[in-house]
């Protein structure tokens, strides 16, 4: 934690302006959810929003904070400065003490420094659940998600070119052999003993082959986060912020669409859907997340399901601050027709998702091979939240679904 | 009873006001109404009895039979799986294409048995030298498949070199040409063209197939084929309806139940179908094929002729949106800041299938096809350009398949929007 903290103080000089930037704003926002009702309550001249055609109200949306109305702008402020751009700062900083301690570990392969790096990998990857969801702007171009987490590994495809030596790890063709599962596989999945996963990086013939293998696939997962970062901080929070409109390229629009495209592709059907066998009619128990560690794929999915809930809620990064999100734009929309308490409901599902966790085990592969009616049961209920997001919110909201079910051929 | 009757064809206009509200508050309170005015133009056939599914009888026996269509479509499919298949010999490949009774070239006994054939049927509904032609640019693909792909199974696939290409996160691996051609996508995509909708729309449903000999005489007077319960023109026009539906779960009411086994028009038709901008296509095309097929029963041959060309339309129009889909598909991929090369050749090679199924559809207007031969086989040099050094899809522009796209939504009325 130390060794991250220093990182990310080295890593913050480098963009000081943009940072004061942000910190001054964050001054600004510390409402916490009852007030900011009362707020939306309080205010009712104005805005009488029709959000079928018009362009929402335009605050210039740079200061949210206290006294203001709900408006697009003001959220995605709140998104940006609160949420995504710490959440990636996490991220990347957490990814740079994975190459320092990947270094280590490649420096001298022992047991000590094994251990430390997978440590450093977990936390990584737990950082990587609270920014999946944001595939926009320079995640979306470099396709981020892509080259960091596509799982199951092609462990075979990712054997064959790591011995080959001679790989290209930005080929599309590649991206199934690198990211978190192939140093999940590098670094739990070589062998059944610790002792014999070590001895693949100090065999004589191949050894050098897998420590520069592990090195290459750290260092292009820093060169793409940190890419995104930098985006983000040096002109991409403007423009995100900037497009504020109702129309379907705007920033809300995408972000929500990506919000929900995201929660129902990657969090419902990958990490439980599809190795519970949804949609193959037959259970995949191997095509869990993070499957040769084999005792992560609860805390990660824990992870991305509080890192949904908080985006719905506006939540802060690692604080419990709240600002404008989908949940006071619903309460916001309250005022002027019936909501049915879907803030309201969407966070109870949520809320039942999580104490589900409780019936599943660590190791979501033997919860499959061995219970699979309760990752179907656990499915059922993230579905639910599914429906009330992708059709009852964005019908609220008047934002059309963005993306349609591949061919399937 | 209805031969005496007459055909009227009634035109009932639906006029439907659709009136939105839009008020927007500012400081002032702004009423817009705006009022959208939608035509629907319909014709409904009266005169004679429709029944609600493909259900035709005589005397308490089916006379519907396209057993023989089913046949072939499973033999096509067969074929084009082993395209995908990388020990497959074009030897293999020519026989199931061109197969004789009693050889065994397939994996099912029924077909190996069956004196049918998908090749004697493919594309002969023009010229000969056109059937020649087609037969050709299918075995082409089938043997550059052979000779360039299989080799290079295990080879990643570069400009000027065949290979597998992988789609983006982990995604299907497509296997193309030298350049980015999946040829099975070509020979799948171009038989819904030269197989069924030609079969169909230039062969069985025409009136010179329908009335050979006395099929009108013996239509009207209700004579049946010798042993069998049906006439000959009811079973030409069953002939024509088993190539679209002849893989379908229930034949008799193929738009509730089209199953998934069809890989060539009636899954495509289902495809159009979901799209909104096309909703209904389904309906109108099998309702097209009912209506013609009672209307043969009652031996009205003017409502025949009607429902006949409106079966050429709809299925024309399956064709063409797709072609246009694919194209604009691959276009939005190749805009991407990272293109995923693999889902647009596979979108492309789709495409190209079926922009040249174009040259069998039927604009019953004109009585030629939307897009001519020449006119289909010069897209194609567009879209999948070979010449000057040109590598195929790898070397296609965004703004050529967009005007190919349009071109194609443009002559059958719709938009590049909506493909």
């Amino acid at each position: 934690m130390k060794n991250n903290l220093l990182i990310l103080c080295c890593f913050a000089t480098l963009f000081l302006p943009s940072l004061f930037l942000s910190c001054s704003e964050d001054d600004n926002v510390p409402l916490d959810q009852d007030s900011q009702v009362e707020q939306d309550n309080s205010t009712d001249d104005q805005i009488n929003e029709d959000n079928s055609t018009t362009d929402s109200v335009d605050t210039t949306g740079s200061d949210a904070g206290v006294g203001e109305e709900f408006s697009r702008g003001a959220m995605l402020t709140n998104w940006a400065d609160n949420i995504i751009i710490p959440s990636f700062e996490k991220f990347v900083s957490d990814i740079d003490s994975l190459l320092i301690i990947g270094n280590q570990f490649t420096g001298d392969p022992n047991q000590v420094n094994l251990t430390k790096l997978r440590e450093s990998w977990l936390n990584a990857y737990l950082s990587w659940q609270r920014v999946d969801m944001f595939d926009i702007g320079k995640a979306e171009e470099v396709t981020l998600r892509n080259y960091i987490n596509v799982y199951p590994l092609d462990s075979d495809g990712m054997t064959k070119s790591l011995l080959s030596g001679n790989y290209d790890l930005a080929s599309v063709n590649r991206q199934d052999e690198q990211g978190f599962s192939a140093l999940d596989y590098l670094l739990f999945g070589l062998s059944e003993e610790d002792v014999d996963i070590i001895n693949y990086y100090t065999e004589a013939e191949q050894g050098d082959l897998y420590k520069k293998f592990l090195i290459d696939v750290i260092e292009r997962m820093q060169y793409l986060s940190s890419l995104v970062l930098q985006d983000w901080k040096n002109s991409y929070r403007e423009e995100f912020i900037e497009r504020d409109g109702s129309s379907a390229t705007e920033s809300v629009n995408s972000m929500v669409n990506d919000y929900i495209y995201y929660f129902e592709k990657f969090l419902r059907a990958g990490k439980i859907g599809i190795p519970a066998g949804v949609f193959s009619g037959s259970p995949l128990s191997d095509q869990v997340e993070a499957r040769y560690s084999g005792v992560y794929s609860k805390e990660l999915f824990s992870a991305a399901l509080n890192a949904s809930q908080d985006f719905f809620n506006g939540v802060y990064f690692d604080k419990i601050d709240t600002g404008f999100s989908l949940q006071s734009w619903i309460i916001h929309l309250s005022d002027s027709q019936e909501t049915n308490n879907l803030d309201q409901q969407i966070n109870d599902n949520f809320d039942l998702v999580r104490n589900q966790l409780d019936n599943l085990s660590d190791n979501f592969e033997t919860q499959v091979e061995s219970d699979n009616l309760s990752m179907l049961q656990t499915y059922d209920m993230i579905q639910k939240n599914v429906v009330l997001m992708k059709v009852d919110m964005l019908q609220l909201f008047d934002i059309k679904v963005d993306y349609i079910d591949a061919d399937g051929d | 009873m209805s031969c005496e009757e007459e055909t009227i064809e009634v035109e009932k206009i639906v006029t439907e006001i659709d009136t939105v509200t839009v008020t927007i508050t500012e400081t002032d309170t702004v009423t817009i109404t705006d009022v959208d005015t939608v035509t629907v133009t319909d014709t409904v056939l009266i005169g004679f009895a429709v029944p609600e599914k493909y259900l035709f009888t005589r005397n308490g026996d089916t006379t519907v039979s396209y057993s023989g269509q089913t046949t072939r479509l499973k033999m096509a499919k067969e074929m084009v799986n082993a395209l995908k298949d990388e020990t497959t010999t074009i030897t293999q490949l020519l026989a199931m294409f061109d197969h004789q009774e009693g050889a065994s070239d397939f994996s099912d006994a029924d077909l190996n048995a069956s004196s049918k054939q998908v090749k004697n049927k493919t594309g002969n509904n023009g010229t000969a030298t056109d059937a020649a032609e087609i037969r050709n640019d299918i075995e082409s693909w089938m043997t550059n498949q052979v000779d360039s792909v299989f080799p290079a199974w295990t080879d990643e696939a570069q400009k000027g070199l065949a290979g597998y290409i992988q789609e983006a996160g982990g995604g299907s691996t497509r296997y193309v040409n030298q350049n980015g051609l999946e040829n099975n996508q070509a020979v799948n995509k171009a038989l819904i063209g030269a197989l069924v909708a030609d079969q169909v729309l230039n062969g069985y449903l025409t009136p010179a197939k329908l009335n050979t000999g006395t099929n009108e005489a013996d239509q009207t007077a209700g004579t049946v084929v010798e042993g069998k319960s049906y006439t000959n023109m009811e079973h030409y026009w069953d002939e024509g309806y088993g190539y679209i539906y002849g893989l379908a779960a229930d034949g008799t009411d193929p738009v509730t139940t089209p199953g998934s086994n069809d890989i060539f028009m009636l899954k495509y038709i289902g495809k159009v179908d979901s799209d909104t901008d096309f909703s209904g296509t389904a309906k109108k095309l099998f309702t097209a094929f009912i209506e013609g097929r009672a209307a043969v029963v009652a031996a009205e041959f003017e409502a025949r002729d009607a429902a006949a060309k409106r079966v050429a339309k709809e299925a024309s129009l399956v064709i063409g949106v797709r072609a246009a889909h694919y194209l604009k598909a691959g276009q939005l991929g190749l805009a991407a800041a990272t293109p995923d090369m693999a889902s647009v050749f596979h979108d492309l090679s789709e495409g190209f299938g079926f922009v040249y199924s174009l040259q069998f559809t039927l604009n019953s207007e004109t009585n030629a096809p939307y897009f001519s031969r020449q006119e289909v086989m010069e897209m194609l040099g567009k879209i999948y350009p070979v010449v000057d050094g040109k590598r195929g899809f790898w070397d296609v522009t965004q703004a050529d398949l967009q005007e190919a796209a349009t071109t194609i939504a443009t002559a059958f009325g719709f938009t590049y929007d909506n493909a």
